[in-house]
């Protein structure tokens, strides 16, 4: 309970503001269009930019402070996920509400086949956890590798990975519809997916603490100076010390590459 | 002795510099090029150029590059915001920052120009017909600095990551609800005329003459996205005091304008095309005993209907009187005029020099249908009961009393059923063999629907088939291409009477070659076969 109560401040709130207001106005778009194959479109972005909030679940710029307490990652990366899933399901929750308003019946299907009326709230659900599954997935693998705070890349890349799984032929669609000749045969799809996914996060997530790339000193000296007076690499991964560190340059009793 | 500080001009181009640099180098400006690059094969990779409508698809398939370009300043905007101090310590201020990372953006519009300039070889290198209409090109480029200096301003008053992809989300969503064809992703309606500049991209609507691109508002569209570029970058740079007011002023007063302007705008294109007086008007000319007549703006197309159906004719002879010109989709023509027996239609979509012939290969396979007796255009008749009862049992669930409804229908044009019927295969066989990649084009279209058990070598922007086909007999037919073609022709020739027979089967003709007979899955709908 401690540790829960200390994360909570510590789960990034703010990617929900502009998630929650764009779901909002969705959700409010929603409302005219008379069944679920002319609003599938607007429940599948506002899908997308739950999971896109959600990627950024573990974003946590005192990572170098937070690693040395005795918790293992894998119960905080749990606790921020849990914490996250709160906005995310309000989200969602919005979505089915919105969709299932004005004559669309919701039903609880997964794989059946359902009416031009109705709301496949099952099959929704499982969409949006594939989703989630994968922005925490691409979250904590990039957590992992490359950045204190992945919510970034993540996003990003669950933003490329969506706009791909559109681009694909029809006969390996994902996005069916309910009486489409596809809604069966996506289906086994999803759970792969998703499975996927949550195993992608509980694979990266398991080490008992974070592993951090050693310092390198080519990453301090190899590179072109700006103008700026920072490295040209990619500099939004450089944290206030090791900016320091890049500029002012290393004491010379310090150790070059740090474990 | 203290060193005087740069001028501010010098500090700005450095910045500039720099700041193009990083976005050419930045992994997501890669990757939007690729889906530039991809976007431009997927809108005119293989098609004949037709440049009125590929300059504008040249614009749109920026998109991509466009949208990383947004994350890219976006990152480079939040970048300077988590390195204050430091960069304080420089002679550049925060505007000239600002402004360096504006004048950044100069760096992924050159690419744009760069991959435009390619695709616009590729197209001129394809046998183009029409103009380049620059207004619609020069919008690529300016929807990309747009975008890039859109990336600056969330940068600076929305400062946090996840806002650029997330009205990415948002420009994406809106600019597929502003296409005309809205109702093709799904079934809510396009917006009007008048609304529709103000997407980042116009999209053209696929049902559309190319003669409607010309009453686009394209100067209007490309003057709104450089204004609002200019007024995106002035709301982006830190000013103080009253110049916050008068900024603020500049954008209402654009709005207003843009208000103004799309209330005066007609919620209805005029470009004053109508397609019976165009039909009527069509320029014709006769080759081998054949009348060839195309839209005005396609007449150059006419030599290359001419080359087809002519490679046909030079396996067998051809019976067809008229090869016409239609829309697909769009019908304007009065009844039975289309269902003239020897009149082939052909669409205003055609193949690119040298790729998969998709068009060609639908044309010669209804000079073909021509060559053994098959129809090449629909039959007006009615429905027979088998076909009401094959329709009604599909549907058990219509409402109301479907087999009444489909007795009283009045006789319409219909296709008919040339499945398993051997002249069908060697129809396929004789497009195939008179065309380049002729093999390709069947082979392509059996993998398009791999589930299909029929065979439709058009797929969108055809017009219906004037007879079903099967996937077995178009299969049979690649078994005959195969083997070498003086072979085939010869035994076909000695067989002839036997071919041209609606009784002889696609089993018959296989056991003459020695393949293993098709066999034919149970279709759904009973369709007359064809006499």
């Amino acid at each position: 309970m401690t540790l829960l109560r200390r994360l909570a401040p510590g789960v990034p709130w703010i990617p929900w503001l502009p998630v929650a207001g764009l779901v909002g106005l969705l959700a409010w778009a929603i409302t005219d269009r008379p069944d679920f194959a002319s609003r599938h479109l607007y429940l599948r972005a506002g899908l997308l930019l739950a999971a896109l909030g959600l990627s950024f679940a573990f974003d946590d710029p005192v990572a170098p402070t937070t690693d040395s307490v005795p918790s293992p990652l894998r119960l905080r990366r749990l606790l921020r996920a849990v914490l996250s899933l709160v906005p995310w399901s309000l989200c969602i929750a919005v979505l089915v509400w919105a969709g299932s308003r004005d004559g669309v019946d919701p039903v609880l299907i997964l794989s059946s086949t359902a009416d031009r009326p109705q709301l496949p709230v099952g099959r929704l659900i499982l969409e949006a956890g594939t989703m989630a599954a994968w922005g925490l997935a691409l979250a904590s693998v990039f957590a992992k590798r490359w950045d204190e705070e992945p919510g970034k890349l993540a996003s990003v890349a669950l933003l490329a990975m969506y706009a791909v799984s559109w681009l694909v032929p029809e006969r390996w669609t994902l996005w069916a519809l309910p009486n489409g000749t596809q809604w069966k045969a996506s289906h086994p799809w999803w759970w792969v997916a998703i499975g996927l996914g949550a195993m992608i996060v509980t694979v990266a997530s398991w080490d008992s603490r974070r592993q951090r790339p050693a310092l390198r000193p080519g990453r301090a000296t190899g590179h072109a100076r700006s103008p700026h007076g920072v490295s040209t690499a990619d500099t939004s991964d450089i944290s206030p010390e090791s900016s320091v560190q890049q500029v002012v340059g290393r004491p010379a009793d310090q150790p070059q590459s740090l474990p | 002795m203290l060193a005087s500080p740069p001028s501010t001009r010098a500090v700005v181009l450095q910045l500039a510099r720099f700041e193009v640099r990083t976005a050419l180098r930045h992994q997501l400006t890669w990757v939007g090029s690729l889906g530039s690059l991809w976007l431009m094969w997927i809108l005119g990779g293989d098609v004949a150029p037709i440049l009125q409508r590929d300059s504008v698809y040249l614009a749109g398939a920026m998109l991509p590059l466009a949208g990383a370009t947004l994350l890219v300043t976006n990152y480079s905007t939040l970048r300077q915001r988590r390195l204050p101090d430091i960069l304080d310590s420089y002679p550049s201020g925060p505007s000239l920052r600002i402004l360096g990372v504006q004048l950044g953006v100069t760096g992924p519009v050159l690419l744009t120009l760069l991959i435009q300039t390619v695709g616009l070889s590729y197209l001129l290198t394809g046998g183009p017909i029409g103009g380049i209409a620059w207004w619609e090109l020069a919008v690529g480029p300016v929807m990309v600095a747009l975008f890039g200096v859109g990336g600056v301003f969330l940068g600076r008053r929305l400062p946090h990551p996840i806002v650029a992809p997330v009205v990415l989300v948002g420009f994406a969503f809106l600019q597929l609800l502003a296409s005309p064809d809205a109702q093709i992703f799904s079934s809510e309606l396009g917006p009007v005329a008048n609304v529709e500049w103000l997407a980042p991209w116009m999209m053209p609507s696929a049902f559309e003459p190319i003669e409607d691109l010309a009453a686009r508002p394209s100067e209007l569209h490309l003057g709104y996205l450089a204004a609002l570029a200019l007024v995106v970058v002035t709301l982006a740079l830190p000013v103080k005091g009253w110049a916050r007011l008068a900024r603020l002023a500049v954008a209402g007063v654009f709005v207003a304008v843009l208000v103004g302007i799309s209330l005066n705008l007609s919620s209805e294109p005029k470009s004053g095309f109508d397609w019976s007086e165009a039909a009527a008007a069509q320029p014709c000319s006769v080759q081998d005993g054949v009348e060839y007549c195309a839209f005005e703006f396609y007449v150059d197309w006419i030599p290359r209907w001419q080359e087809t159906v002519a490679a046909v004719d030079a396996i067998a002879p051809v019976t067809i009187t008229k090869v016409m010109q239609r829309p697909p989709n769009i019908g304007f023509d009065e009844e039975g005029t289309l269902e003239t027996p020897g009149l082939v239609l052909a669409n205003t979509h055609w193949d690119r020099v040298g790729a998969t012939p998709y068009h060609r290969f639908d044309l010669a396979l209804l000079a073909a249908h021509s060559a053994v007796g098959l129809p090449t255009t629909r039959q007006t008749r009615l429905f027979t009961k088998e076909e009401i009862e094959s329709i009604v049992e599909q549907n058990p669930e219509a409402p109301g009393d479907l087999r009444a409804h489909l007795e009283s229908q009045p006789p319409f044009p219909q296709s008919c059923s040339a499945i398993g019927q051997a002249r069908a295969v060697v129809a396929v066989w004789l497009a195939a063999t008179a065309l380049d990649h002729g093999p390709e084009a069947i082979q392509s279209a059996l993998e398009r629907l791999p589930t299909a058990n029929l065979f439709r070598p058009g797929y969108q922007h055809f017009h219906l088939p004037p007879t079903s086909v099967g996937r077995s007999d178009a299969e049979l037919a690649l078994g005959l291409l195969a083997r070498p073609m003086a072979d085939v022709q010869a035994e076909l020739v000695s067989r002839w009477q036997e071919v041209v027979d609606p009784a002889t089967t696609s089993a018959d003709l296989a056991s003459w070659f020695g393949l293993q007979a098709p066999i034919y899955p149970a279709t759904e709908f009973v369709e007359l076969p064809c006499l």
